[in-house]
């Protein structure tokens, strides 16, 4: 669309400066026009494209085409020229600095729009087309007699354009009311994209309205058109050169104007984009505040929290404030607000605080989801610790309670046979065979209680425990732990992992050799038990997965997988520290 | 001779001392705790003194603790110690704490009172007792390439004895073979398993056991 747009500018360019070459009293006079509407052409394509929320672009395409356009009429016809001008200088400009800087219309604003540039184009046409003011409709020069040239009637064309002046200045005085009515009502960022506006639609006032109106009034009307001769579109008191360049000049600067306004609007919102983003790393109420100040660009405003019960409110640092007199409160959500300078755009106080009630409402969200991690991480690892002592409970209550009996009730019952010896053999034999199942039942309960918790991990630590299992086990281990002792729970996680996967070796592997390693570096124990075997060690069997959740119990880590050379590994990481891990040190 | 009994076990304590008294030794105490137990033996130091592994106040290893630090203050005093854990690791360390005059048996070892009493006098007199139970265990533990396969039978059974810390005459009784067999198996063994130890002495028992864990 653009290129298209462009490409039929081009053309008419190109066309116009074939055939303007005849009036030409300033060389550069056509370059000068053309690089107006070249300005609102692509500025204008350049907002259509990157900003196509305001419509500002369309009506400044518009203008630009509108523009170029003319020039094509300048010395053929020069009354379409001046058509094309007035349009564009009267309707369209007329418009794009109204709707500035949304670039819409509503409502009533399409029909006054409208008729104002049918007003216009009447005028426009009826001025130019049917009355020859300076005799430059001349067949001999250039062209034919225009269809509906009628001659001149000077005074009723004189009253035409009186009448259009003042309307035109009417319409002009209500549209830069209706602007400053909206830069009043703006924030401080707002309104400054209504100040460079009104730097350069003042002076275009003047040179539009003002003077020609003071012309038509003070000279008659030929003082208005167009000057082919002169440098600019406008009669002035200036030498012809000056006047092209400040006429068109002044022209050539509203659209880059418009165009810096916008982004400064898109800036503004684009702070509270950059406060989103950077909310994230927001970590406390003070570096919210700080994020919502850069957004605002208003150093003052505090970020404050309703206080349940009374009706005051804290500081971010947890001071009872009350909002400064010339200040304005806005509610971001039940418990927070900013208290911000009466200047800040309520848009934008209304957009960052939603970005900051989002932030607010994340922080607690992850606050209270940590503290339930915490909990959740807490509770599993009491869970453990609990099982855990249930187990060595258990054992301390075989090994003083049942083991000790019946070590006594073996000697007892030896002691009965003593008795009854070479007395009643029958007896004899009976109590003989009732010690020896006494003893058999001894075995069998050290083992139990073995199994339930080895005494020896508690007493002497991992690495007698682990050599234990190592004397127990059905092929030869490797055991290289370090003696230092840890935590209970990090012992006994530390044990059952070994103790839960040399068995699951011993089981399925078909190794001949394992080897099991402990390292402790930096309060974190790793553990590693490698086999020699098939391989192919399944993570989701019963076995591995409790050991899994015991070792995450504990806020570590387990992997299990398979060496390339053949074999498995299980490899768990127990932090030592009291700290669950997911509670990082930071917060 | 004098003997303290150290075990938290009423049961126990009681039918320990009347299984020495019935064998005509003195019991001069019986004490439940670790700390009583090192109280008394530096108040009056016996003979020897029978100690549970597990005692208050801590109701881990206390015993075996006490022990070996009452060993290093009284040399002369003879520890046996009785457990109900089939460790290795612990008759290894009473062991370190030097090989004479040390035990370490299974508690119900006093089912069969006339060995029982038999190791206590030879830990009384300077000897040591390992408990067979625990031998069985480190002789059975799996080894690569086991060198214990490449002796003999008779081997195994002499290796066995000498890790129980039963002398070259005892184990000449024990296996009914002479004592200059019994050496020459010694021999034998210390070659095969490339051990270097004094032949005679209570160390070797050390040097057995410390090679069957490694």
């Amino acid at each position: 669309m653009g290129i298209t747009l462009s490409g039929f500018a081009f053309g008419v360019q190109e066309y116009s400066l074939d055939r303007y070459q005849l009036s030409l009293d300033l060389p550069e006079r056509l370059w000068v026009q053309l690089g107006v509407g070249w300005m609102f052409l692509v500025i204008g394509l350049v907002i259509a494209r990157r900003l196509p929320e305001s419509g500002t672009g369309v009506w400044m395409r518009s203008f630009g085409l509108v523009w170029i356009g003319s020039l094509i009429f300048t010395a053929p016809l020069i009354q379409w020229h001046a058509i094309g001008w007035a349009v564009a200088l009267y309707g369209l400009l007329f418009v794009i600095v109204y709707t500035y800087p949304s670039g819409s219309l509503l409502g009533w604003e399409r029909w006054a729009a409208a008729g104002w540039l049918a007003f216009v184009v009447v005028v426009a046409t009826w001025v130019l087309t049917l009355v020859d003011f300076y005799g430059w409709v001349d067949d001999t020069v250039c062209c034919p007699s225009h269809l509906l040239f009628m001659g001149s009637n000077v005074v009723l064309e004189d009253r035409v354009l009186k009448v259009g002046f003042i309307l035109a200045t009417l319409v002009f005085i209500a549209i830069v009311s209706s602007q400053l009515r909206r830069w009043r009502h703006s924030s401080h960022v707002g309104r400054r994209r209504f100040i460079a506006l009104g730097v350069v639609v003042v002076p275009l006032f003047i040179m539009l309205v003002v003077a020609p109106t003071a012309n038509a009034f003070g000279q008659g009307v030929s003082g208005f058109l167009p000057d082919a001769d002169g440098g600019g579109f406008i009669p002035s008191p200036l030498p012809d050169r000056w006047n092209l360049y400040l006429q068109n000049g002044m022209l050539m600067l509203l659209p880059v104007v418009i165009l810096v306004g916008l982004l400064q609007t898109r800036l503004s919102h684009a702070r509270v984009g950059d406060m989103v983003h950077r909310l994230g790393t927001a970590a406390s109420a003070g570096d919210l505040q700080s994020r919502i100040r850069e957004a605002l660009q208003d150093p003052g405003a505090k970020l404050v929290f309703s206080r349940a019960g009374s009706g005051g409110v804290v500081d971010v640092e947890g001071q009872v404030i009350s909002a400064p007199v010339a200040s304005v409160v806005t509610a971001i959500d039940g418990e927070i607000s900013i208290i911000h300078d009466p200047s800040v755009d309520p848009e934008l106080v209304a957009s960052t605080g939603a970005a900051a009630g989002l932030a607010v409402a994340n922080a607690r969200l992850e606050a209270e989801l940590r503290a339930q991690l915490i909990e959740v991480q807490e509770s599993r690892r009491r869970l453990v610790t609990a099982t855990d002592e249930a187990r060595r409970a258990v054992e301390r209550d075989l090994h003083d309670g049942a083991q000790q009996r019946l070590v006594v009730l073996s000697a007892t019952l030896r002691r009965a046979r003593q008795g009854v010896a070479m007395v009643d053999a029958e007896v004899e034999a009976l109590l003989d065979a009732a010690a020896e199942e006494t003893d058999l039942a001894v075995d069998e309960l050290r083992e139990l209680a073995r199994g339930v918790h080895p005494a020896i991990l508690t007493q002497a630590g991992l690495e007698p425990a682990v050599a234990s299992l190592a004397d127990r086990a059905a092929i030869p281990i490797d055991v290289s732990i370090s003696p230092e002792r840890h935590p209970p729970e990090v012992e006994a996680t530390a044990y059952y992992v070994i103790a839960e996967a040399l068995a699951n070796v011993f089981k399925h592997s078909g190794a001949d050799h394992a080897r099991v390693t402990s390292l402790t570096e930096e309060d974190v124990v790793t553990i590693v038990i490698e086999d020699n075997g098939s391989g192919g060690i399944d993570p989701s069997g019963s076995g591995l997965r409790g050991l899994d959740d015991r070792v995450g119990a504990l806020g570590g880590s387990f992997e299990v997988g398979t060496i390339s050379s053949g074999g498995s590994w299980v490899k768990a990481r127990l932090p030592i520290g009291r700290k669950v891990s997911g509670e990082s040190s930071d917060r | 001779m004098r003997v303290l009994i150290a075990e938290d076990s009423v049961l126990l304590r009681e039918g320990l001392t009347r299984l020495l008294e019935d064998g005509g030794i003195e019991v001069v105490a019986g004490v439940g705790d670790a700390d009583s137990f090192r109280r008394r033996v530096r108040a009056d130091p016996p003979d020897l003194c029978v100690v549970d592994v597990r005692m208050p106040p801590t109701n881990t290893a206390d015993g075996l603790i006490a022990a070996i630090d009452l060993r290093s203050e009284f040399p002369d005093v003879g520890m046996l110690i009785l457990s109900q854990y089939v460790e290795p690791h612990y008759a290894l360390e009473l062991l370190d704490s030097g090989a004479d005059g040390v035990g370490y048996l299974l508690k119900e070892r006093i089912n069969s009172p006339r060995e029982f009493l038999d190791s206590l006098h030879i830990v009384a007199s300077g000897g040591t007792a390992v408990d067979p139970a625990v031998v069985s265990v480190l002789v059975g533990r799996p080894r690569r390439d086991d060198p214990l396969a490449r002796l003999t039978e008779r081997e195994s059974n002499v290796l066995a004895a000498m890790a129980e810390g039963k002398t070259n005459s005892s184990i000449a009784s024990g296996l009914y073979m002479s004592e200059r067999t019994v050496e020459s198996h010694v021999r034998s063994i210390f070659l095969k398993l490339d051990l270097h130890a004094d032949e005679g002495s209570n160390r070797r028992v050390l040097a057995v056991l410390r090679w069957l864990r490694s």
